[in-house]
């Protein structure tokens, strides 16, 4: 039934009178043509002024950084779970096994880790 | 509290359509990566979902696996990207048209 | 808990273990020696393809690896039931790295010449050989789906391997989205499937029995239905050909030709298995798709190349037709067809189907890669003027490819549709085996045109002269021989080898 949702239609006219009413104060208690208004025509920004644009160009530098940082990062995901399970394992006799088995695991990503700085994936120089 | 598990079914299926159109719709090639990123994790909902409907823990590791994947596809596909862009100075889908006929 | 490691497991996965381990030897290599030679990473690479090739086809003795050539083992399962090893999944292993040895001398002279040689690309050869290996050979749908992305994600590297060029960084990108689209379908399927059964393993998933109308059920069917989708995304049939002439166009075309070669035949040997694991009154529903995708395919892979000018592009679309062919196999999966034992017919027939379908699209892409040598973009029919007279060998590559795809007798591509059609008309799908034969007619207009065009004495011959290169590279020569030869003896072969697959299809699961 419609009649449920009455609430809601109350909590909507709050919202909206309420951003009504801010917008009348703002125009109310704004000061009109301050000198600090000429001074800094820009968008607020913890009242420092604004340097540049926001949508500025970054080195590509950063981004090979963060690729590399997103996957060796997911990787991790499956370490937690065996974290979690290696106390059970070693209870049943089989600790070592579940050891070299997450072993092999870490030395296959540190090939990897140490191909990617032997590539100079992680040299921070200019390309200019 | 438990939520049945259609109504899980359902948002995934939305998500995945979400998904779906973001890949068929948007124009911008990384948005169009997120999308598809959207549809993978709407898949790992409805893996947890199943997971813990069943008692069971192979859905979740699954998800561990498409986690650990889909964050390689993406940099594989934000390298492409890097590329695409050094090619073309765009990576506007509308602007990649070389190949066509 | 019993030990959960046995040392069986890895020799029942022999061939995966050495690729996997000749591509981190590689890695290995390039971190800790200094001057790490690219030809150093070529040999890695060569041994370790000959070595699971070898261990293919002769097994492992005194071990439960049986080989190609010993017979129907019942083979095994390794890792707590991850991965199966039996006849069929060995036939598709030897096919796997047969295509991937030639394509492997193909590579090493085409981008060397191109100035591309790497040690990684070599590595990411090894990738997609285990990658596709496991998707075939994988009893569970979550391996599947890693043996899938691990042989798709080097493609989308290999495709842009050329990054300096435009094209090629499109074909990329384009083959990105295509095939993550088609693996997330096949992930929300897998889902599904999960949900219906309870299970990811194959061999758990088949024995639940449903009422008709349960939710489970429509769960199941849902999710089937959608790893099949996902699958026909990776092979290319007309519904989800989408940019496939592009990718094919604009990626290298050494590339291309595994492409088209390797992701087609692990997804159609994984999507063979995997179909006899659906519930039997779901065939009959999708049996109606297939033959629709089929259908569609066939016509639209033989009319779009009529009026093409780029080489490439006719093969690539050829190849959709030819995905049109090789899907009417999924067919024979309800279980009025058991009976008649037409289900091992169209395993072995789809076999030598793919083996020949392989072979012939590898030299027709790896010859093009010789003639563009760099250009821009792809030959089209005018620089093949005058080939014969330049470039015989090459010309008579082309030919053979082409004749091949047409189907003319002598070639092994006859071969194999004459054993679709038999399959077919002893089945009594009548009307497909016309349609097959009537576009594949049409088809042999554009491949004889290529033939002409190598061949015929014009006027104008020496207008594009100059930019076709000789054929050089002593194992490039000995890959084209050895295809060529291959496409064009396999024919005479074609009913041992016939039989022979047919032994192994009797325990497909």
């Amino acid at each position: 039934m419609i009649t449920g949702y009455w609430p809601y239609l109350i909590h909507f006219g709050i919202a909206a009178a309420f951003v009504a009413f801010l917008l009348f104060l703002t125009t109310k208690i704004k000061p009109a043509n301050s000198d600090k208004a000429e001074k800094y025509p820009d968008t607020f920004e913890c009242g420092v002024p604004r340097k540049g644009d926001a949508r500025g160009m970054f080195n590509v530098r950063f981004y090979i950084v963060a690729v590399m940082f997103i996957i060796f990062d997911v990787e991790a995901v499956f370490l937690f779970p065996w974290a979690v399970s290696f106390l059970d394992y070693k209870a049943t006799g089989l600790g070592l096994f579940i050891l070299a088995e997450m072993t092999v695991f870490l030395i296959i990503l540190f090939i990897g880790y140490f191909y990617m700085i032997r590539k100079g994936a992680l040299q921070w120089e200019d390309p200019e | 509290m438990e939520i049945e598990i259609i109504r899980i079914i359902f948002l995934t299926v939305v998500l995945f359509s979400i998904g779906i159109l973001g890949v068929l719709t948007r124009r911008n090639i990384i948005v169009m990566i997120m999308s598809v990123e959207i549809m993978l994790n709407s898949v790992n909902l409805l893996f947890i979902a199943f997971s813990r409907y069943f008692q069971d823990l192979n859905g979740e590791v699954m998800v561990l696996f498409v986690m650990a994947i889909a964050a390689a596809e993406a940099a594989v596909g934000l390298a492409i990207v890097i590329a695409l862009h050094r090619n073309y100075h765009s990576i506007d889908i509308m602007d990649i048209k070389a190949l066509k006929e | 808990m019993e030990n959960i490691f046995k040392f069986q497991d890895l020799i029942l996965s022999a061939p995966q273990m050495i690729l996997i381990s000749g591509a981190l030897l590689i890695l290995l290599l390039q971190v800790i020696l200094p001057g790490f030679r690219k030809l150093l990473a070529f040999y890695i690479t060569l041994i370790s393809l000959f070595a699971s090739l070898y261990f293919v086809t002769f097994g492992i003795p005194g071990t439960a690896f049986y080989g190609l050539l010993s017979g129907n083992p019942e083979g095994g399962t390794a890792f707590q039931g991850n991965l199966r090893l039996n006849g069929y999944i060995q036939h598709y292993s030897f096919l796997i790295l047969l295509a991937l040895t030639i394509i492997l001398f193909f590579i090493k002279r085409v981008f060397a010449e191109q100035k591309l040689e790497l040690a990684e690309v070599y590595q990411f050869l090894l990738y997609i050989g285990a990658g596709s290996i496991f998707t075939v050979s994988a009893n569970d749908l979550m391996t599947m789906y890693i043996g899938l992305e691990l042989s798709s994600l080097p493609f989308f590297i290999l495709a842009a391997w050329d990054r300096g060029r435009a094209t090629a960084t499109e074909a990329a990108v384009k083959y990105f989205f295509l095939s993550t689209i088609g693996i997330a379908f096949m992930l929300l399927g897998i889902a599904l499937v999960y949900g219906g059964s309870g299970s990811t393993m194959l061999s758990e998933v088949f024995p639940v029995v449903f009422a008709e109308d349960s939710f489970s059920y429509k769960l199941l069917a849902a999710g089937w239905f959608l790893i099949i989708g996902g699958f026909l995304v990776k092979i290319a049939v007309v519904p989800f050909h989408g940019w496939v002439a592009d990718v094919y166009d604009g990626a290298p075309s050494v590339i291309t030709a595994a492409m088209a070669s390797i992701v087609k035949i692990s997804a159609v040997g994984a999507v063979f298995r995997i179909l006899q694991f659906m519930q039997p009154d779901m065939h009959m529903i999708l049996n109606t798709g297939i033959i629709i995708f089929a259908v569609a395919s066939m016509v639209y892979g033989n009319m779009a190349p009529l009026n093409q000018n780029n080489l490439k592009r006719v093969f690539a679309y050829s190849s959709i037709a030819h995905a049109g062919y090789i899907i009417t196999m999924f067919m024979f999966f309800p279980e009025s067809f058991k009976a008649i034992s037409l289900r091992t017919e169209a395993s072995s027939a789809l076999y030598f189907y793919i083996l020949t379908y392989a072979l012939t699209t590898i030299l027709a892409f790896a010859t093009i890669a010789y003639l563009e040598n760099g250009e821009e973009r792809g030959l089209t029919f005018d620089h093949l003027k005058g080939l014969s007279k330049k470039n015989p060998f090459a010309a008579f590559l082309l030919s053979v490819s082409a004749l091949s795809f047409a189907g003319i007798p002598p070639l092994a591509g006859f071969f194999g549709k004459l054993f679709l059609l038999k399959v077919l008309l002893s089945a009594g799908y009548y009307y497909l085996a016309v349609v097959m034969i009537v576009t594949s007619l049409v088809g042999v207009y554009f491949y004889i045109r290529i033939v002409f065009y190598a061949y015929w004495d014009f006027e104008d011959e020496n207008a594009t002269s100059g930019m076709l290169p000789p054929f050089r590279g002593i194992f490039a020569w000995s890959a084209a021989i050895v295809t060529a030869v291959l496409v064009l003896g396999l024919g005479f072969y074609s009913e041992s080898i016939f039989n022979f697959a047919r032994v192994a299809s009797e325990l497909i699961q």
